[in-house]
């Protein structure tokens, strides 16, 4: 008994302590999500169905803070790539070069949903992918994989060649 | 003379002889007594009181540093001085406001769950215990920001939602310690790993805070510290 209420008072302030430590040493926050999610264009042949390594890529995104803006610049042996969509516009339009005179359009018809994390995450914005038109330069067809955009990880849009 | 002698020394004799089993018996007595000790096994009956907690662990979050305050009550049942099936309902809420998100929510949550007494061959109301809870919250949150800017494309997104319903549920295992301090009163508390099992999200918002679990990560730790009064009646 007298030794129950010892472990009692004690325990008052080791549990303060320990109260304290748990609280502060927790699982930490995973804020993986917290970046800029943008959808991530595989590249496809469409004949083999086997990964095209684009031997250069230049992606411009159109109608920008800065007008047009590269997102992209002359990247070698590309096979897939993650490319940003607008926070406040429902159409993302951007040119995929492939050199100096070859290109294609995309424009991206999306859903905008921003999405509150965590208090130590914040805030971030989600998209759900629902059309994508685009020329026929080089690209003979797109498909939706997965409309939903919230990382950057999953692919979402495959690119046939 | 000698034959008084004689039987003086046979009376004596005998006498030593016919009480040598009587010595003998009591010394096996002894030993028994010396090697075990007779308890006499306490029965208990199914029903052994109704106990009413506070806890004041979770009013005193804020004191230390927790962005969370709770309030709760707890209802136990002592049968068979073994199980203790327990009712917790309690209060909680935030009010927090970290790199301009402001999130408010208050809500109550409900557990229910069994202690065991590790200590339940003794007769008193003091004991060490283990137990599980099942917890359950719905709850409502407001959360707003300053907009959202988007950098690469022009614009900015206002961000306000309030009255966002959600639900939650979990486990929670615990080790705790229950101490009589005087008559009917004790103190006691627990430390308590809980586990999410669901929390269902919104269109715009993951909750952050589930009264009576915590901050919604998988996993938490908790603790209470409650003041514990045993209702008079049987």
């Amino acid at each position: 008994m007298k030794h129950l209420l010892k472990l009692l008072f004690l325990g008052v302030l080791l549990c303060s302590a320990i109260g304290l430590t748990l609280t502060a040493c927790g699982e930490t926050e995973d804020c993986s999500l917290s970046g800029r999610p943008s959808p991530r264009f595989n590249f496809i042949v469409k004949s083999t169905l086997k990964t095209k390594s684009l031997d250069s890529l230049t992606v411009v995104a159109l109608n920008t803070v800065k007008g047009d803006s590269i997102i992209l610049n002359n990247s070698k042996k590309v096979t897939y790539a993650s490319l940003p969509l607008s926070y406040v516009d429902t159409k993302t339009a951007m040119v995929f070069k492939y050199s100096e005179s070859l290109s294609d359009t995309l424009w991206i018809t999306h859903a905008n949903i921003a999405h509150f994390l965590s208090m130590e995450c914040g805030i971030t914005m989600f998209y759900q992918v629902e059309k994508v038109e685009h020329t026929s330069n080089l690209i003979d067809s797109i498909a939706i994989i997965n409309s939903g955009v919230e990382t950057n990880e999953k692919e979402n849009i495959r690119v046939y060649y | 003379m000698k034959k008084r002698i004689f039987a003086y020394i046979i009376n004596i004799v005998a006498l030593l002889v016919l009480s040598l089993p009587v010595f003998s018996q009591e010394n096996q007595g002894q030993k028994t007594a010396s090697k075990v000790q007779i308890v006499p096994k306490e029965i208990f009956p199914l029903y052994n009181g109704t106990f009413v907690g506070l806890d004041l662990y979770g009013l005193g979050g804020n004191a230390f540093g927790s962005k969370f305050t709770s309030s709760e009550v707890s209802v136990d049942v002592n049968l068979k001085n073994r199980f203790f099936p327990v009712l917790e309902v309690g209060y909680g809420k935030t009010d927090d406001e970290e790199n301009s998100i402001s999130y408010k929510s208050s809500a109550p949550y409900f557990r229910v769950g069994m202690n065991y007494n590790m200590m339940f061959r003794k007769k008193n109301m003091s004991h060490l215990y283990l137990g599980w809870r099942y917890g359950f919250s719905a709850l409502s949150y407001d959360v707003k920001s300053s907009s959202l800017k988007d950098d690469i494309y022009s614009g900015e997104v206002p961000f306000e939602y309030m009255g966002e319903k959600t639900n939650a549920h979990w486990m929670e295992l615990l080790f705790g310690i229950r101490a009589q301090v005087y008559k009917n009163f004790l103190m006691g508390w627990s430390l308590r790993y809980k586990v999410k099992l669901s929390v269902k999200e919104n269109a715009h918002s993951t909750p952050w805070y589930i009264p009576g679990f915590g901050e919604n990560k998988s996993t938490n730790f908790g603790v209470t510290y409650s003041l514990i009064y045993k209702l008079p009646f049987k």
